[in-house]
């Protein structure tokens, strides 16, 4: 085929055809994409007229600054409306069906403090099915249920019969909000979130740390009370644990049974099942760390495994945390440098060398401390003057009128537990309060934690 | 493992292309008369979809997208789905005859299948419900296709079953044809939003 | 000449209807009739889209090869969808979302490239255009009507207008649409048939007394 016949022939002309008809799509549709495309601040005004039917002036908060990640959420972007002062938090809230729900929050803001929440508005659903199931007044919950210092509860979306079956999506959204709220107060207005206690236990992200405690007894137990949270498709439930010194199980109680439709109606008292248990007793009923709820949890439970698993999961967390909690049960811990300090004991007393964190404009200051079995002080000596510009010199020997105090005396000197310099202190260490600060802070360590060292009975 | 169980679960039961996403319902209605000219058309299908994932995902995710052009997406899916389908047809007619007789009449009639281009379409798009959260990567994008196209193969055959019965059936006449398969499609789907339990 | 235009569009509005006639474009039907606007947003779209590919190959229909036609029409279409899809993503961003996937998959609806393949490739470019128009009319109204009433029973709302609180959910879901699509058809088909009945009667009866008329006035009239 010589190349003039390649011209005149019908491949030729599909070819042609095809390829121009293509060249024309192409350069049409390229025009129409500059002259259509939705840019993201087009997005974002969308989301401004339908929450304020009118355009409002923002201010977008710089994300690279500020803590971004949450338990519960992730912050996308957040903006200031100056119009009237409330913050628009586009957040990503897990925990749902299927995937992650994102919303669109309004936060409102009066007196530089969260009043409130305005409008919800879902931006985008992965995957969960089930929200267009939720109510619009399921929103309208957050607006009107706001209560200062309180995180919202899928629990209460629940009791105002709302969820309509999306239980899981609403888990998403609700923490959403949440997110939102402790974001604006803890990175823009500056706010301390109270933090999780215990957060670097193991098996943290089985309880609900901000709402379970536990406390150290006289004969080395441990007595926890732990809210569990939602097992799955249950809400959370409470138990009271006591972990005896072998790290056994002395006693479980369930004292709020999270469990939905009654399935563990019975299991209250399969719950004392568990006393004597040790860790690796719990451990063997599941596969791995992750405590999944299994047919194995759910024969001794019957029919109740996810009530079943809460418990282990219970019983799990004081058992594995005994150390824990034990190392974490020095009162005042945080006026000294855990580090640098060591005690011993002899004789139903306790000797410490403690190295007392920096008191506002001081150094560290380090003091030996005896205490005798009817906890007083038998001996207090300063090894080391961390007072500068020498307002302490003279407060070496007024240490010394410390000695046969109480814990009472000591803490009668101050207004409250966080032992702020006043000048009480200073009357006493002439001009030097922070170096009686510091003294005063020495003594009431060492007199609190008199009964866990003898308890433990060496270094720790 | 935990992304490979919820690709397979996702799917092929709780999004099934047929029977949630309302997918390929053309072949699915047209070509279910018998279950062996179905279980041809599901297979067929599902190779033209793992094809065209496996063709269109690279050349979105490394070309178009870095070139910015990302908005002729459409146009681009469906020119290499129609021939990849062209292509296909005439290797399988050259390759194995035989092979070509019981599926070959098949392939002309998928480019025009929402379940291929709807697949290509999803797994650019937001994937997060598909994959339980992991990212979505050209390995997870082919196993999806192929687990869509069993997902599809597997209505196919059940429905061709129910057919197969119904056609001893006497049924009235304004019934007879397209709605009372249409009715017999909505018994499968009920029967499979059980599996939307699966979490 | 009226006359062709008016057989055109009764065609495509009702003696062949796309969806209840020839059972095309059931994907997006089933997928969008839980919701009665977002079936009559498709409608549309198909409308304005079909409209225009019919005339756009009608018009260069003696420009494409035979051999090479179907891609051609292809990316004709293809090319009106984006289209489509930018125009509604930028001024009608509801619609746009209600219509998710779907959108892109007008590609691949049946009723358009069959459209292009039956009519607009042998006709001019205005009896395309009412050819498209019709079709696309014939396709909105069936997809409004069922999704109306799939929304009522459903969601108990019309056009997401709450008017009762009695709803059957699983009327709403790709098990209801089915339900309704089928009986839908059965319906049309049923009305479609007794009229088409009576007309024939009808016309066979003025037939008949044509022929009696003939007759009488002893012109005895013998077909082969």
């Amino acid at each position: 085929m010589t190349a003039k016949e390649f011209f005149k022939s019908t491949s030729f002309k599909c070819i042609a055809v095809l390829l121009s008809i293509l060249l024309i799509c192409g350069i049409l549709l390229t025009i129409c994409n500059a002259l259509f495309k939705v840019t993201d601040q087009e997005r974002f005004d969308r989301v401004i007229s339908e929450i304020y039917g009118q355009s409002v002036t923002t201010e977008e908060v710089k994300l690279s600054e500020v803590e971004t990640k949450f338990d519960k959420g992730t912050i996308n972007s957040a903006y200031k409306v100056t119009d009237d002062g409330n913050y628009l938090v586009n957040v990503s809230g897990t925990g749902g069906f299927a995937g992650t729900v994102t919303c669109w929050v309004v936060v409102k803001i009066t007196d530089n403090a969260v009043s409130g929440i305005g409008n919800v508005i879902i931006e985008s659903t992965q995957g969960e099915t089930y929200i267009n199931k939720i109510p619009s007044s399921a929103f309208d919950f957050y607006g009107d249920n706001y209560v200062a210092g309180e995180a919202y509860d899928v629990a209460d979306i629940k009791n105002a019969n709302l969820t309509g079956g999306a239980t899981m999506s609403m888990t998403a959204v609700t923490n959403c909000v949440n997110t939102a709220i402790d974001f604006i107060k803890s990175q823009i207005l500056g706010e301390e979130i109270a933090a999780n206690p215990y957060a670097d236990y193991t098996y943290a992200s089985f309880i609900d740390g901000l709402k379970s405690s536990h406390a150290v007894n006289t004969d080395g137990s441990i007595s926890y009370h732990l809210v569990i949270n939602p097992v799955e498709l249950t809400n959370a439930f409470e138990f009271d644990v006591v972990v005896s010194a072998d790290k056994t199980i002395a006693s479980i109680t369930m004292t709020v049974n999270g469990s939905t439709y009654g399935f563990g109606a019975d299991a209250d008292s399969k719950v004392s099942s568990l006393v004597g248990a040790t860790l690796d007793d719990v451990k063997a009923k599941f596969t791995d760390d992750t405590f999944a709820p299994n047919s194995d949890v759910g024969e001794i439970f019957t029919g109740a495994s996810l009530t079943g698993t809460a418990a282990y999961r219970a019983a799990a967390f004081a058992l594995a945390n005994y150390d824990n909690a034990l190392a974490n049960a020095w009162t005042y811990a945080d006026f000294i440098d855990k580090e640098a300090t060591s005690y011993t004991v002899a004789d139903s007393s306790v000797s410490y060398h403690l190295v007392i964190n920096p008191v506002e404009l001081t150094n560290a200051f380090e003091f030996d401390v005896v205490v005798s079995a009817d906890k007083t002080i038998a001996s207090i000596t300063m090894t080391v003057n961390g007072s500068t510009y020498g307002f302490g010199a003279d407060a070496d020997s007024k240490v010394s009128s410390l000695v046969g105090a109480t814990l009472d005396d000591v803490k009668a000197k101050f207004t409250d537990d966080t032992f702020a310099p006043n000048s009480d202190v200073g009357e006493i260490f002439t001009g030097a309060s922070l170096t009686g600060t510091a003294a005063y802070r020495a003594a009431a360590y060492a007199l609190a934690n008199y009964d866990l060292a003898i308890l433990l009975g060496g270094n720790a | 493992m935990a992304t490979f169980i919820a690709i397979v679960l996702a799917a092929v039961l709780t999004n099934n292309f047929i029977t949630v996403k309302t997918y390929g319902i053309c072949p699915f209605l047209g070509v279910s008369k018998k279950t062996s000219s179905a279980v041809g058309m599901g297979i067929a299908v599902t190779l033209v979809m793992v094809l065209a994932t496996a063709v269109t995902y690279p050349i979105y995710e490394y070309v178009m997208v870095p070139l910015d052009i990302a908005f002729l997406e459409i146009i681009v899916f469906i020119f290499i789905i129609a021939s990849l389908v062209q292509m296909l047809e005439k290797i399988i007619e050259k390759v194995s005859p035989s092979l070509y007789n019981a599926m070959g009449i098949y392939l002309p009639l998928i480019t025009t299948n929402c379940a291929v281009l709807g697949v290509c379409e999803l797994v650019i798009g937001d994937t997060s419900a598909l994959l339980d959260g992991a990212a979505m990567n050209f390995g997870w994008a082919v196993l999806y296709a192929l687990f869509a196209g069993l997902g599809f193969t597997l209505v196919m055959i059940i429905m061709s079953g129910m057919r197969e019965k119904l056609n001893c059936m006497k049924v009235s006449k304004s019934l007879a044809g397209f709605p009372i398969s249409m009715i017999t499609a909505s018994f499968i789907c009920m029967a499979f939003t059980v599996f939307t339990y699966i979490s | 000449m009226k006359n062709k235009y008016g057989k055109i569009a009764l065609d495509g509005l009702i003696f062949n209807n796309p969806t209840f006639v020839l059972v095309l474009g059931t994907c997006p039907t089933l997928g969008l009739i839980s919701s009665a606007s977002s079936a009559f947003g498709m409608g549309l779209t198909v409308v304005v889209i079909l409209t225009l590919s019919n005339m756009l190959i009608s018009a260069f229909r003696k420009i494409i090869p035979n051999e090479v036609r179907i891609p051609a029409y292809i990316v004709i279409i293809a090319t009106l969808v984006t289209l489509a899809r930018m125009i509604l993503e930028k001024l009608v961003p509801d619609l746009y979302d209600s219509l998710g996937g779907f959108l892109a998959l007008i590609v691949v609806n049946c009723i358009i490239l069959g459209r292009a393949e039956a009519f607009a490739n042998k006709h001019n470019v205005l009896e395309s255009a009412v050819d498209g128009l019709a079709n696309g009319l014939g396709f909105t109204c069936a997809l409004t009507i069922m999704g109306i009433v799939c929304e009522f029973l459903g969601k108990g709302s019309i056009f997401g207008l709450q008017i009762m609180n009695f709803k059957i959910a699983a009327l709403a879901t790709p098990a209801g649409a089915f339900i309704i699509f089928g009986l839908s058809i059965a319906v049309f088909t049923y009305v479609l048939n007794t009229f088409m009945r009576s007309r024939r009667i009808k016309s066979n009866k003025i037939a008949r007394e044509n022929l009696l008329d003939k007759d009488a006035g002893a012109m005895p009239v013998k077909e082969a």
